[in-house]
């Protein structure tokens, strides 16, 4: 039946005659597919593409046929790949480097992830396997690690990608590195000496010489909440530790956020702690380090809140007005040299719903935070606060925390609420040149006097200096259920199904600011 | 005075406008006849489907039943044009070819889509349709007459017929029944087979639809020797074809910026020229067999051989003169757009506006025309459906596309700086502009 329908639409096409030569494509996807895989191709925070990546057809008893379709971030189609692989195939992330595009797979049977870096004519450049001795599904270790860290592919500055897999027995990871236009890989584990509770990377910052890996580890021992924070280098050429140095200056304890190549030296830029235990008590203020190439630290500078905040935002007793805390989200350097912190006021209160859920069962607790202002802070490069704004939205909660995380401190309980999700912020888009940099959150609340309160998609946009804002119901009236995805820096994109007409619609959304 | 410039050409024009365009009393955009076209296209769908095997009746009549409501749909829809000025201009040369070869006026249907694409096509009921964009490069009567010359060949080939009737043999055959079985069969790479299949059955067809466009250009110069037109130009139609854009580009977009002195910090109009791709590009031997016309320049020299041949004197004006044709041609510029804007891409009859302000200054209607898009636009902006009118999703054909460069503008603007842009067109020219709502 299918197959008639194909020749109909064929046959259509001939029932015209025209004069001149049309443009005509030979073959558009008229098959009926299942989409396995839909995802964003970033480079870094810049939106570049989108992908869809499906089963196509059997190509023998152990391997199928895959189509990967890749369009443009205006959704113009890019092309696409047809690829061979094994039947439960899983793609997990993408990224592209301005060069090549990476895609990491998983194979659950053979147990590995594999790095898959194509060139622009879709010509498969240099693979990155790695065979795991462990099976994700069942390892609660390899769980907790997955909501710990970003699972995104991670792009170096000039080419290259850089992805962290969690490693069994020994708690630490592998990185892994592919360059498609050097076609230069490696794999290197870490494993400092001593044994580890939790080891956790995140990716700073990369060029053709180094590759940057914040390192967070909580050393063995049931009731040890003291953090670790060193600042891992590594040869882009072979992997080899160039450094991996301590963030702990004086009492000063810095958690390392993002870092900038500048003049030869590296600048690190993170939230200080005045006590080790970096993930269950707020950031005392923000720390700017300076370290050599070879890892020296040649420049430290410490700011407290207190110090820099009063002017800007409303102080009590060196804390926030009322009790609030600031989660620190993300920092991002701007085009003027600047260092712009997005952070979320919360504070920690008790579910009244939760307090009578809890004596029927043990679950849930009464334990939630209460979600207020999105709030945007503009330091310069000595740590002076420049500007701080409050972005309104409406009051919001958590969920009800398990009843057994009720007496984590509130900083720890925003840690978790972040990662399982429920905190408002959503992500951090820039322009090609930092010039354009956007935080995204969701905000439930009218969007003008008369209207109902909805949810929705928040924008802050900073542009030299000057923050915006819009909001957009994140539902198509119309629609049966409506999806936003991230996409570049003025615009966002709805994904909208429409039931009764069977109908699913993808729609780039300009916003105001 | 108006009697001294009244001559045999505008007298047949004025005549025809009295007692062959009744369509006006129906407005510009709606057909007279749309009734008796409709019942026309069913009768005729009944007769020819009664012709054919009974095997390929049903699918057959399926495929034209398809085609007729999708050209019902579309004159609804508006998207034909029927007005007083080029519709009675460009069926008086439709009807001289018709009366010319003692052709059954009652057997055709001359429309006009009202789409800037450089095109004229033709259904296998006899409906001939001339875009609006194909006048632009017209030099003249006698090349517009070739044009349809052209596609009444194609309608008295019956090649559209045909081809659908082969396809339908073919795909019902035996042979191509058993390929398709055998497929079936297979357990592995069946998609890819069968697209293997479909692929060398469009390769076919495209070389069948060459062959098609040779013989209808063949038939088309018997046609038009029958006329009073002349030959002379018509071979340079070829030289138009090979290098239309379809949208003019009067002015760049920096032009037009400069000009009203309009200033974006960190943007540059230009269309990037590495855009990021996936997948090998097709070769060219692949889209060379996929096409389905010759090559432009083929086809001009036959042309001209068969004219070297067989010359063929006349007249390149006959209906109107060549300021007539040149003021269809503004006329037809101003209506593309409006069709752009009827359709809801406010985005591309901005762009169409500019460029006919540019190609038409002494005309103020493009100003007052603009600022209202604009307007339109920062109003879509506000209310988040920027996306509904403005086409983002758009190849650029090449480095210098200006429409691109427009749409890249247009993409880049935040709420405030659209106002300022909006406010400084307006400063620039409220002498000329009329507030209107888009």
């Amino acid at each position: 039946m299918k197959f008639k329908l194909l020749l109909i639409i064929f046959l259509a096409i001939s029932a015209t005659q025209s004069f001149a030569q049309n443009a005509a494509k030979a073959f558009s996807d008229v098959k009926n597919v299942t989409v396995r895989n839909v995802g964003i191709i970033k480079k870094n925070n810049i939106v570049k593409g989108y992908f869809t990546f499906y089963e196509y057809d059997k190509a023998d008893k152990k391997n199928l046929v895959y189509k990967l379709n890749l369009v443009d971030e205006n959704l113009n189609d890019l092309g696409t790949k047809e690829i061979t692989g094994p039947k439960d195939w899983e793609l997990v992330s993408s990224g592209f480097d301005g060069n090549n595009f990476c895609f990491k797979f998983y194979d659950d049977k053979k147990r590995t992830f594999e790095l898959k870096v194509y060139n622009q004519d879709g010509v498969e450049v240099v693979s990155n396997p790695l065979k795991i001795n462990y099976k994700p599904s069942s390892n609660s270790k390899y769980e907790m690690y997955q909501q710990m860290t970003n699972p995104e592919l991670n792009i170096v500055e000039s080419n290259g990608f850089v992805d962290y897999t969690f490693n069994d027995p020994n708690d630490a990871f592998i990185i892994s590195y592919a360059n498609g236009s050097t076609k230069n890989t490696w794999q290197q584990t870490y494993q400092p000496e001593g044994k580890s509770k939790v080891m956790l990377p995140t990716f700073l910052n990369g060029n053709d010489e180094v590759i940057l890996t914040a390192v967070t580890r909580i050393e063995k021992g049931m009731y040890n909440t003291k953090t670790q924070h060193t600042v891992l280098a590594s040869s882009a050429k072979t992997g080899a530790q160039l450094f991996d140095v301590s963030t702990e200056i004086d009492d000063n304890h810095v958690v390392p956020i993002n870092a900038i190549f500048e003049n030869g030296n590296i600048v690190v830029i993170g939230l200080n702690y005045k006590s080790t235990k970096t993930l269950t008590s707020p950031p005392d203020g923000m720390a700017f380090l300076i370290f050599d190439k070879n890892g020296k630290l040649v420049k430290s500078n410490f700011k407290t809140f207190e110090e820099t905040l009063g002017k800007f935002l409303p102080m009590e007793d060196h804390k926030l007005k009322d009790g609030y805390y600031l989660y620190i989200h993300d920092i991002v350097r701007t085009r003027k040299n600047t260092n712009l912190v997005v952070a979320e006021k919360f504070k920690k209160a008790v579910d009244a719903g939760g307090v009578a859920l809890s004596l029927f069962s043990s679950k849930a607790g009464p334990i939630k935070l209460q979600l207020e202002n999105m709030v945007v802070m503009e330091y310069d490069l000595d740590g002076n606060l420049l500007q701080a704004k409050e972005i309104p939205k409406a009051k919001g909660s958590t969920g009800v925390f398990p009843s057994y995380t009720g007496f984590l401190t509130p900083y720890l309980l925003a840690t978790v609420a972040d990662i399982f999700g429920w905190m408002d912020y959503m992500y951090t888009v820039k322009s090609d040149d930092n010039g354009d940099i956007t935080f995204s959150f969701v905000d439930y609340d009218r969007l003008d006097a008369g209207a109902k309160k909805t949810e929705n998609f928040g924008q802050i946009k900073y542009h030299d200096g000057k923050i915006t804002v819009d909001k957009i119901p994140v539902k198509n009236e119309k629609a049966t259920f409506s999806r936003l995805m991230r996409a570049s820096t003025n615009h966002v994109l709805q994904v909208n199904y429409f039931k009764k007409e069977k109908k699913l619609t993808m729609d780039m959304i300009k916003l105001n600011n | 005075m108006l009697k001294e410039n009244l001559n045999y050409c505008n007298f047949y024009l004025l005549i025809f406008f009295i007692i062959l365009s009744p369509a006006t009393v129906y407005g510009q955009y709606e057909y007279k006849n749309s009734d008796s076209y409709n019942s026309f296209l069913q009768k005729n769908t009944v007769q020819n489907t009664l012709q054919l095997d009974k095997k390929i009746q049903k699918q057959y009549r399926a495929i034209i039943e398809e085609k007729n409501n999708e050209l019902i749909d579309r004159l609804k829809a508006k998207d034909f044009l029927f007005d007083t000025v080029a519709y009675p201009y460009l069926t008086s040369i439709f009807n001289h070819v018709l009366l010319s070869n003692s052709l059954d006026r009652n057997r055709f249907h001359f429309f006009i889509d009202r789409t800037f694409d450089v095109n004229a096509y033709s259904f296998e009921d006899g409906t001939i349709v001339c875009n609006l964009g194909l006048l632009e490069g017209m030099e003249n009567e006698s090349q517009l007459a070739m044009v349809f010359c052209h596609e009444i060949g194609h309608y008295l080939l019956m090649h559209s017929n045909k081809s659908i009737i082969s396809q339908l043999n073919k795909y019902n055959s035996h042979e191509f029944l058993a390929q398709i079985k055998q497929i079936k069969k297979q357990e592995y790479n069946t998609k890819k087979q069968l697209e293997d299949l479909l692929l060398t059955d469009v390769f076919d067809r495209s070389r069948h639809s060459r062959g098609q466009e040779k013989a209808a250009d063949s038939l088309g110069m018997i046609l038009f020797s029958n006329t009073k037109y002349g030959a002379n130009t018509v071979p340079d139609i070829f030289d138009y074809l090979n290098s239309a854009e379809g949208l003019p580009n009067a002015i760049t977009i920096q032009s037009f910026l400069d000009k009203e002195k309009i200033q974006i910090d960190d943007f540059s109009v230009d269309v990037p020229s590495k855009r990021m791709h996936f997948g090998t590009t097709e070769k060219k031997e692949i889209i060379d067999s996929l096409k389905t016309h010759p090559d432009c320049d083929k086809r001009k020299l036959q042309m001209q051989s068969f004219f070297g041949l067989h010359p063929k004197p006349g007249v390149d004006f006959m209906t109107g003169s060549k300021q007539d044709l040149e003021k269809i041609k503004k006329y037809a510029l101003f209506e593309e757009a409006k069709y752009s804007k009827d359709k809801g891409n406010l985005g591309l009859y901005l762009y169409q506006l500019i460029q006919i302000d540019a190609m038409f200054p002494a005309d103020k209607g493009a100003k007052s025309r603009i600022y209202n898009t604009l307007t339109s636009l920062y109003t879509h902006h506000k209310a988040h459906t920027f996306h509904e009118v403005v086409n983002a999703v758009y190849v650029p054909k090449n480095d210098k596309d200006q429409y691109a460069a427009l749409l890249k503008l247009l993409d880049s603007l935040n709420l405030e700086k659209l106002k300022e842009i909006t406010n400084t067109y307006y400063t620039n020219n409220n002498l000329f502009i009329t507030i209107t709502k888009n």
